[in-house]
């Protein structure tokens, strides 16, 4: 599949907004001032390609199964991410029906070239590798994946050998592995450190930032492009915290910050080694608010150890 | 077990309650929701099912409440499990086999005829008794109380879990009819299943914050003490 998110996107959005009477009421509302600027982006270091450095993740909230209703809204929040340009879906064969969900809105949107799909590899049969890629491809309705990810380094040794392969023959895009929740990032850094990767997912938020010490600079002496996961610590960050303190308003004036989406995503992806972030959503509005963080001014080193302070202090 | 079953378990080591659950609780409801409106109106026939279990299984006639009690085992393991939770949850496939493991416990214990309680638990005689209340109010939680719980909380009508249409009224109202019906080791057999899908149903209750989250582990820790406290009664005569 290819992805370019360059000219091509901005004809996109601005034909979206040029075509609004068929556009629902969200979408109407997301081209706002902001939003029309070019998306920032991260680059995959090991191919050079730019990825827009709000992504999606789908955990949980695209795991919907046959339920219609339910797979019509999840189509919608798809819809808004391509309409804002689209990037990076995470998927997983855990996630139940999500693959599945997936891509029943892509082809419903006919925009599976919007999306630089990423998917993993869950199991410990170095024998089910292929035959689980392939399931997954059906699911999703591709024939290739940008980006197959070891998940959380079940089975790695055997499973990167299978992809390295993949890869070598175009089979895949990139290669990966990931982990969650701060966990075996030991092994992650050993993984880093003597296998040619093109990407690593870990867990990296303003309550999370172990992988500074290490993994992070790592990274960026490898060349390996960086998914930072649970960006909302699994929607509890961000839930706590909005309902009980507004942004500050230094962070308003310093990088047009307008909600707490904005600032806890401005944080991620401002670290020079983070090529990405995928929070996870259920609702148009929260993608409208998502992918806005992506665009505009970024914090500075110094205005990120300040946004540390401030929600410590909270 | 299959590679990502075993690699979950494998994998599992700290993480919380809620990366266990993949799917969110409006999904779970509307769940309940869809296979409420599918099998519309059958739960009426569900609840005579479960009516009937429950007095025949208090006026003497423990093995055909078992033989009845299969039917919704298998009904919910196929339904609701196989066929719909499965999508949601790589685990569902294993649930439903646990259900049908529980049918066909139901099943072999009417054949064999053995582990029955004939004691005439309505007359409330010499046997003892509050294991039987204790189980018909079980019984009758699972069957009665169960359907207007959801809307109760402020859930819509097909979202009443009704025993044999949704696997936990089917479990709390197995264990309290097992409790009544049965004795020995034949009690202990039929009551694993509904006690260990009432722990999980609890935990996954709890995780998506549903309000009646306590009920199916304090129904399940309620069947587990007179349990036990039957097999002691029953080996110390």
């Amino acid at each position: 599949m290819k992805f370019d998110a360059g000219r091509r996107r901005t004809i996109k959005v601005i034909a979206a907004g040029m075509a609004g009477a068929s556009l629902g009421p969200e979408l109407l509302r997301a081209p706002d001032a902001s939003s029309m600027t070019a998306p920032m982006t991260g680059t995959i270091q090991s191919s050079g390609r730019r990825l827009p450095v709000i992504g999606m993740g789908t955990w949980q909230t695209f795991n919907v199964g046959g339920d219609e209703q339910l797979r019509l809204a999840r189509t919608e929040v798809v819809r808004a991410f391509v309409e804002h340009g689209g990037g990076m879906v995470d998927c997983s064969p855990m996630y139940g029906s999500s693959a599945a969900v997936m891509g029943f809105a892509l082809e419903r949107l006919g925009a599976a070239e919007s999306v630089f799909s990423a998917e993993k590899v869950w199991t410990r049969d170095a024998d089910e590798t292929r035959d689980q890629i392939a399931g997954q491809a059906a699911e999703w309705g591709l024939e290739r994946f940008d980006l197959m990810q070891v998940h959380n380094l079940l089975g790695w040794e055997a499973h990167l050998e299978t992809l390295f392969e993949m890869k070598r023959k175009d089979e895949i895009g990139h290669v990966g592995v990931t982990t969650s929740h701060g966990r075996r990032h030991a092994e992650l850094e050993r993984v880093m450190e003597r296998q040619p990767l093109d990407f690593v997912q870990l867990t990296y938020n303003v309550t999370h930032r172990e992988a500074e010490q290490r993994l992070l600079p790592l990274a960026r002496d490898k060349g390996i492009a960086v998914i930072a996961n649970r960006p909302y610590d699994g929607g509890r960050l961000i839930k706590g915290i909005q309902t009980r303190h507004e942004v500050p308003g230094w962070a308003i004036d310093a990088f047009d910050c307008r909600n707490w989406a904005d600032f806890l995503l401005k944080f991620i992806v401002s670290h020079p080694a983070i090529t990405c972030a995928i929070p996870a959503t259920t609702q148009v509005q929260h993608m409208h608010e998502n992918m806005r963080a992506g665009r505009g001014p970024m914090p500075t080193p110094e205005l990120r150890e300040r946004m540390v302070r401030h929600v410590e202090s909270l | 077990m299959t590679g990502s079953a075993a690699g979950f378990l494998e994998d599992s080591a700290g993480y919380s309650l809620v990366d266990f659950v993949p799917f969110s609780a409006e999904v779970y409801f509307r769940l309940i929701e869809r296979v409420g409106e599918t099998f519309w109106p059958l739960h009426a026939l569900a609840l005579l099912l479960g009516l009937g279990s429950t007095v025949l299984a208090w006026r003497v006639r423990p093995r055909l409440a078992c033989a009845l009690l299969a039917i919704p085992w298998a009904w919910t393991g196929i339904t609701f499990l196989g066929q719909r939770y499965a999508e949601l949850n790589w685990a569902g496939r294993w649930f439903a086999g646990a259900f049908g493991l529980q049918a066909a416990i139901l099943l072999l214990l009417t054949a064999i005829g053995a582990g029955f309680d004939r004691t005439e638990g309505g007359a409330l005689g010499r046997q003892p008794r509050v294991p039987y209340a204790a189980g018909l109010l079980l019984a009758m939680l699972g069957v009665v109380i169960y359907p207007i719980i959801g809307p109760l909380s402020g859930f819509g009508p097909f979202q009443a879990e009704t025993f044999g249409i949704h696997p936990d009224p089917t479990a709390v109202a197995t264990l309290g009819i097992a409790l009544v019906a049965l004795r020995g080791a034949a009690l202990w057999l039929a009551a694993i299943v509904p006690l260990l899908w009432c722990m999980v149903t609890g935990l996954t209750l709890q995780v998506l914050d549903a309000a009646w989250a306590v009920i199916p582990p304090a129904a399940a820790a309620v069947a587990l003490i007179f349990t036990a406290w039957k097999s002691v009664r029953s080996f110390a005569r």
